[in-house]
């Protein structure tokens, strides 16, 4: 049995591809400008973007072979530590056919992965929906 | 008439993608309705004066153009090169806009 | 199994202009795979614009799509966006092109647009963008 979508003000679609563009940033900066107003926040993420909550990334990106000490930390750990930011104010969900497509089935536990034939359900949860970007 | 929050990421750089969505803010601010279109990622460069012909004529039909700060200073675009009836906002402005219950949104 | 459509009927316009978006890579699942269902779950209240580029995908080819030989594989499960339209139309969905993008296809283009597509005025898609309580370009 699905579990309930919590009402939200805004559900953020991020549809388009991580690495192509700043979509991903500006994705995470007005969710965040969002939450900064105490606004509830859903972000579902389809295509390319399921892989930023792979469990694969782990917590951090591959070493600066420049700056050996330095750690910069990976996607999923961003989101993760989002989620903890705001626990009952935003929710992660990632299309679980994408997820399976793009080879990030296996996704960090902080997210939820929904089928696509729940979708309306999640735009029917929020009073505005924004699809940013193409899959 | 209805309240409109058009964000542009790609920019002119796009060509007839970026073109058409101004010319969607145009369609609709001179059909009668309020229109904010705002600017960020690459989108920040349809501000400079004569990169996006339809600005000129969307400012002038009574749309507003915002400006995302951090994509312009990331682009090392100076607020005194841009367009000058342009509005640099933070993105807890389009926040602000996106949240008020008769705004309708859509992102390009 | 399928999601509870919602009970009011829904109106969503998506919009596509990105075309050809990796055909090897795709197959069945580009983005016209999802707009029947999404039309389901609206409850029937789905609109599709084609522009740009993406109008190509509502004009007959008059031949049948080509497979691609990759090495020792031939690949025939290339996506068939006029059958994907096909399908999109006889689900119900309303399929809208502006005129423009058909004239800067070709000077048959016209000709050669499937059954059932609608043909609207340049812009005069964003004038009917009030209408609609999702406007996503897909």
């Amino acid at each position: 049995m699905a579990r309930p979508i919590p009402a939200t003000d805004v559900l953020l679609n991020l549809f388009g591809a991580p690495h192509q563009s700043d979509l991903v940033t500006s994705a995470l900066r007005l969710a965040t400008a969002l939450l900064d107003r105490g606004a509830r926040v859903q972000i579902w993420t389809c295509g390319d973007a399921t892989g930023l909550t792979s469990a694969a990334l782990g917590d951090t990106k591959p070493r600066d072979l420049t700056d050996l000490e330095r750690r910069h930390p990976s996607t999923a750990l961003i989101v993760r530590d989002l989620l903890a930011d705001h626990p009952d104010r935003l929710y992660w969900y990632v299309c679980r056919f994408c997820a399976d497509d793009r080879g990030a089935a296996d996704q960090i536990p902080q997210v939820s992965k929904r089928s696509p034939f729940l979708f309306a359900e999640h735009v029917k949860a929020a009073d505005k929906a924004l699809v940013m970007g193409v899959c | 008439m209805t309240d409109h929050l058009l964000i542009e990421s790609g920019g002119p750089q796009t060509g007839p993608a970026c073109e058409r969505f101004v010319g969607d803010a145009v369609r609709l601010a001179g059909d009668g309705h309020r229109v904010v279109l705002f600017l960020v990622e690459n989108g920040v460069t349809a501000a400079l004066p004569g990169a996006a012909p339809g600005i000129e004529t969307f400012l002038r039909d009574g749309g507003e153009v915002w400006v995302d700060t951090f994509s312009a200073a990331q682009r090392a675009l100076p607020a005194a090169d841009l367009a000058a009836d342009v509005r640099m906002v933070e993105m807890d402005d389009v926040a602000a806009k996106l949240l008020e219950p008769q705004v309708r949104a859509v992102w390009h | 199994m399928p999601g509870e459509v919602v009970q009011e009927q829904a109106r969503w316009l998506l919009i596509m202009e990105k075309a050809y978006r990796g055909s090897v890579e795709t197959q069945f699942a580009d983005a016209l795979y999802v707009v029947p269902d999404l039309h389901r779950q609206s409850g029937g209240g789905c609109d599709l614009a084609l522009r740009g580029p993406a109008v190509g995908y509502a004009v007959r080819t008059g031949a049948p799509q080509p497979p691609l030989r990759l090495g020792g594989r031939t690949l025939d499960t290339l996506p068939d966006p006029r059958a994907s339209v096909t399908k999109v139309l006889d689900a119900g969905v309303t399929v809208l092109v502006e005129e423009p993008d058909l004239t800067a296809l070709g000077r048959t283009a016209a000709d050669r647009l499937l059954p059932g597509v609608q043909v609207i005025e340049a812009y005069g898609l964003a004038a009917r963008w009030p209408s609609y309580e999702q406007v996503w370009f897909l």
